[in-house]
């Protein structure tokens, strides 16, 4: 039984190390650079799961004037890391897993930077969560239709460890939804300010009249409502890599024989 | 609250004349601290005083910014001066060439004798080609190579961090240009941002008079 205990450990503490590299390609934003284009985006690399309780506090430890007590008003509000039990630390090993949320922008893009990553642009961020591969748009649909169920009620107290939603994209990323909203490096585009929160302006915003696109309205506009010393128990966020330049090169040029990617995309 | 131990301030010409400011307007810096109403504890030596940065200051941010001579520069170096801090990148063709010229107009709009001793950092967007040395041409192709002008680089996440606490918003397009706001920003003596300038038209007589004040404040 321990030795079972300790795989099963073990087993997670690797996944949570993983890191993915994304392919070359393309989607269709609901904020496109020229209207009705799809947006290319060049291949990176994304974390598999977002940053746990114990990975932000081996960072914590590492530097800590981003510990609670010590991260000024100018990077954080009133709540940041409000949920853990102790100053240092989420307290519970249950928690060790568990997303850290109530981590300001500033303080999570400052973890990604000592990893050596930074924060994954909003556009690889929505290219990543749009590699879903359904099996008809019947499927998609409904999968759309409990994710705007699931954006209008994000549990802000969520306590599921990372990889538990069984949410994956196509080359295994795991949950860009069901566990929380994810902050990423631009969550406040130039064009932020130029749309109001209002219902027409979703409508507006809809590159599709479907449900996906829907739902990733609703995501678009909730993120721009966050300002960036926002602690709530709804966001966390995972660290994207730039590749190795030479590597760079290898997938630029593969990813041109390989069909672009919004050409799998779920259908309308 | 919260401590940072001030860093040496490193060599060159620039950083030894700041370290020479320092000096001089700390005198008259940690009275006007100890006096603001402000959420800063301070301690009993004014030593220690001076490290303690107010809740607000973008003192606290350590991001290291190397300029066009490949100087290490940190926003804490300009403790007890006011900054103007503006965001560009040097390949613009759109607007930056504006908004630099438009920072050079408010500089030359400061009363000329407060004008020698006004900072400016530009900040550009774009770690991978703005290297040091093309801020050095872009500077001297601007005719921008001017003393208290430092053209900088950092860090990806330095640079959005800096971005996002101006209110600077920008986006690398696919093309590798960038869409940005249009900000001037001066910070007070202690950090904090005390003038913001949205745009490039308008008239800059008002923030060249608000930017002036604040070196009036720092001398009282």
């Amino acid at each position: 039984m321990p030795l079972l205990l300790w795989l099963l450990s073990e087993s997670v503490v690797m996944a949570q190390s993983g890191a993915i590299e994304i392919p070359a390609g393309s989607f269709h934003s609901v904020l496109p650079e020229v209207l009705g284009e799809p947006h290319r985006v060049d291949s990176f690399i994304l974390d598999e799961t977002a940053v746990t309780n114990r990975e932000f506090s081996r960072f914590l430890t590492e530097n800590p004037q981003w510990t609670p007590s010590e991260i000024p008003a100018l990077y954080a509000g009133k709540r940041y890391l409000q949920q853990w039990s102790n100053e240092d630390g989420y307290g519970d090993e249950a928690k060790a897993d568990v997303p850290v949320t109530r981590v300001s922008w500033y303080a999570a893009n400052a973890y990604c930077g000592w990893k050596g990553g930074r924060l994954p642009t909003l556009n690889e961020w929505e290219y990543a969560a749009q590699l879903m591969d359904f099996n008809s748009p019947e499927e998609a649909d409904r999968f759309s239709s409990e994710l705007i169920g699931w954006y209008s009620a994000v549990d802000a107290n969520q306590r599921k460890p990372v990889g538990s939603t069984g949410i994956e994209n196509r080359v295994g990323v795991k949950d860009l939804f069901g566990l929380v909203m994810e902050w990423v490096e631009d969550f406040k585009p130039p064009v932020a300010n130029d749309l109001s929160l209002d219902c027409g302006t979703v409508g507006r915003m809809q590159g599709s009249r479907s449900m996906y696109g829907y739902a990733m309205s609703i995501r678009y506009i909730t993120r721009m409502s966050f300002k960036p010393t926002s602690t709530t128990g709804m966001l966390g966020f995972r660290c994207a890599y730039d590749l190795p330049p030479e590597k760079e090169i290898n997938s630029r040029q593969s990813s041109a024989q390989t069909p672009d990617a919004s050409d799998k995309k779920i259908s309308h | 609250m919260h401590l940072i131990k001030k860093s040496p301030i490193n060599g060159g010409p620039i950083m030894k004349t700041m370290k020479r400011i320092f000096l001089l307007s700390s005198l008259f810096f940690l009275p006007l601290l100890a006096s603001s109403q402000h959420s800063v504890t301070m301690s009993n030596t004014g030593l220690e005083a001076s490290d303690a940065y107010h809740a607000e200051s973008l003192y606290h941010m350590n991001a290291k910014w190397t300029n066009q001579d490949g100087e290490s520069i940190q926003l804490s170096d300009y403790q007890g001066q006011p900054l103007i801090l503006v965001m560009f990148y040097g390949r613009c063709t759109g607007t930056c060439p504006v908004l630099m010229q438009r920072t050079w107009k408010l500089y030359s709009e400061i009363d000329e004798e407060i004008r020698d001793r006004v900072q400016i950092l530009a900040v550009s967007f774009d770690y991978k080609n703005d290297t040091p040395e093309a801020l050095k041409a872009y500077a001297d192709y601007e005719q921008l190579d001017i003393p208290g002008w430092n053209f900088v680089t950092a860090g990806h996440s330095d640079i959005r961090e800096l971005a996002m606490l101006l209110g600077v918003q920008y986006r690398e397009r696919s093309d590798g240009h960038f869409e940005h706001s249009n900000l001037i920003t001066a910070l007070d003596s202690s950090g904090k941002i005390a003038v913001r300038s949205e745009g490039i038209t308008g008239d800059l007589t008002g923030t060249a008079s608000e930017i002036e004040e604040l070196f009036t404040t720092e001398l009282q």
